[in-house]
């Protein structure tokens, strides 16, 4: 039998074929694995991220199918395991915060909370997300700059996405004591309905919501598109002092009654 | 109002003024006045363009920031178990004026004389913005500010289904005008209790096509209906 002839030490023709398909096999299903990734994570992970997950699979199942192969050619692998064990542990402690930050990125792409174009923020940095990749986030701020965050950082943070179809504002505004704060609730209600922008449903709410030292509190929640909410927020508050002022509601400034004792 | 008109074109109606003129060097100025304010812009064009003025999709203004059309009926609908019927119901109308060049048409310009008010149709991280209209119990005869919208509505369902809003993908809008009226048509099949699919359709009625001006928005897989997931009420 040719295929039990030796080539060299113990192994045999049929060894080397065995590894040879083997490996043969691997890639296949290596190709196989990342084309399937590919087409499930196409519209999930950016285009250079989906790239490297893809090389990692790859080179991962390959390397995987050799280690199998190993004991055929006469290698054992435990003292590979050994060798690489202690490679790994140098390698393990220098690139400690590399794969921190590598598998947070995986969670995160994974987890999705954020997207690219969503308004977020992680501890003191509140932006656009502009990326995520596999390493480090990166956040360009309302002021212009561009923050990357490593993924690690981003993962074990607080993180308020404030994306959504519809975003609420609230307002506080103090009338004088003498005047009627049903009044000043109809006022503010029809500026409300005249802003476009403002949502039908939902509904905004206007209510006293308490008594202050020098003024009654009417607080004042509206709903707004996202896409317009921040130049709604703008626009809105000077027209509701101005309609109060029309209608002869005054916002008082602080005040304290002092009574002197004869 | 609508219509298509030569230039030079000066049109007086409903509070507002429309003026398009050319002068020698083949400039043309468009200007708008009145009530609504004014607007004014300039065409440079070697041919002399027309001028159409007609109704369009209602998701224009006060900025586009939908295509979605949301109307609530004034009184509720009760539909009966595997029912049909039609409900005739209103449409803001936004009025378009464009600059035509054979079949080559440009929006210059875009108003309405009815109130812009928008509202969600779902919930705030999922749901949908809508141009919010309420239909009044007799629609408004003005066809320069309310279009009649015949909804055939179907029920699929064994229950009866309660009808107050429907929600409609404007981009899919077909708008017909007249001398007497402006006019759509959609068709709504109720599938559950709080779902139903909602479409566009060719308007059954004669009158005069009006110019898409959400045509871009159609992209290749774009579905044709809009499906309502969140009630009708």
């Amino acid at each position: 039998m040719i295929s039990s002839e030796r080539v060299f030490g113990n192994v045999t023709i049929g060894d080397v074929l065995f590894v040879t398909i083997t490996l043969l096999l691997s890639v296949i299903v290596a190709k196989m694995l990342t084309i399937r990734v590919r087409r499930s994570l196409k519209d999930k992970i950016e285009r250079e991220n989906l790239e490297i997950l893809n090389k990692v699979i790859y080179y991962g199942v390959i390397l995987f199918a050799f280690s199998l192969t190993l004991p055929r050619l006469g290698i054992n692998p435990s003292s590979l395991l050994l060798a690489g064990g202690i490679l790994g542990i140098i390698i393990g402690f220098a690139s400690k915060s590399v794969v921190g930050n590598f598998i947070s990125g995986m969670f995160l792409i994974l987890e999705r909370p954020m997207r690219i174009g969503d308004s977020i923020s992680i501890d003191d940095v509140s932006g656009i997300v502009e990326d995520v990749r596999i390493l480090s986030t990166v956040v360009r701020s309302y002021d212009g700059s561009c923050v990357r965050i490593p993924n690690e950082k981003v993962f074990n943070s607080v993180l308020t996405n404030y994306t959504s179809v519809a975003r609420r504002f609230d307002y506080r505004i103090g009338i004088s004591y003498s005047d009627d704060a049903e009044k000043a609730r109809k006022v503010i209600l029809e500026v409300l309905e005249d802003h476009p922008f403002v949502l039908g449903d939902p509904a905004p709410q206007i209510f006293v919501d308490s008594l202050g030292d020098s003024s009654v509190e009417i607080s004042i929640r509206i709903w707004a598109p996202s896409q317009v909410w921040f130049d709604v927020k703008r626009e809105l508050l000077w027209k509701i002092k101005k309609a109060l002022d029309e209608n002869g509601i005054e916002i008082p400034f602080p005040q304290l009654d002092v009574k002197l004792k004869d | 109002m609508y219509g298509c008109y030569d230039i030079p074109l000066n049109l007086t109606e409903a509070g507002i003024e429309i003026k398009v003129e050319r002068d020698q060097t083949g400039k043309t100025t468009y200007g708008r006045s009145g009530i609504l304010g004014e607007v004014s812009k300039t065409i440079v064009s070697r041919e002399n363009p027309k001028v159409v003025i007609c109704p369009v999709e209602p998701v224009n203004l006060p900025k586009r920031i939908t295509r979605y059309l949301m109307i609530e009926l004034d009184k509720e609908v009760l539909l009966g178990p595997k029912d049909e019927g039609t409900i005739d119901t209103g449409f803001p109308v936004e009025i378009g004026v464009f600059i035509a060049k054979k079949d080559k048409y440009s929006l210059i310009d875009v108003f309405s004389f009815t109130k812009q008010k928008f509202s969600l149709y779902g919930g705030v991280r999922d749901g949908i913005i809508c141009r919010y209209w309420r239909s009044g119990p007799n629609l408004n005869k003005d066809k320069l500010v309310e279009g009649r919208l015949r909804l055939q509505v179907k029920n699929d369902t064994s229950d009866w289904i309660e009808i107050r809003k429907v929600v409609l993908d404007a981009s899919e809008m077909k708008i017909v005008y007249s001398e007497d009226e402006v006019y759509s048509e959609a068709e709504m099949k109720i599938l559950s209790r709080k779902v139903g699919e909602v479409r566009f359709r060719k308007p059954a009625n004669g009158g005069t096509e009006s110019i898409k001006l959400l045509k871009e928005m159609v992209v290749t897989a774009h579905q044709s209906k809009f499906i309502m997931e969140d009630g009708f009420k």
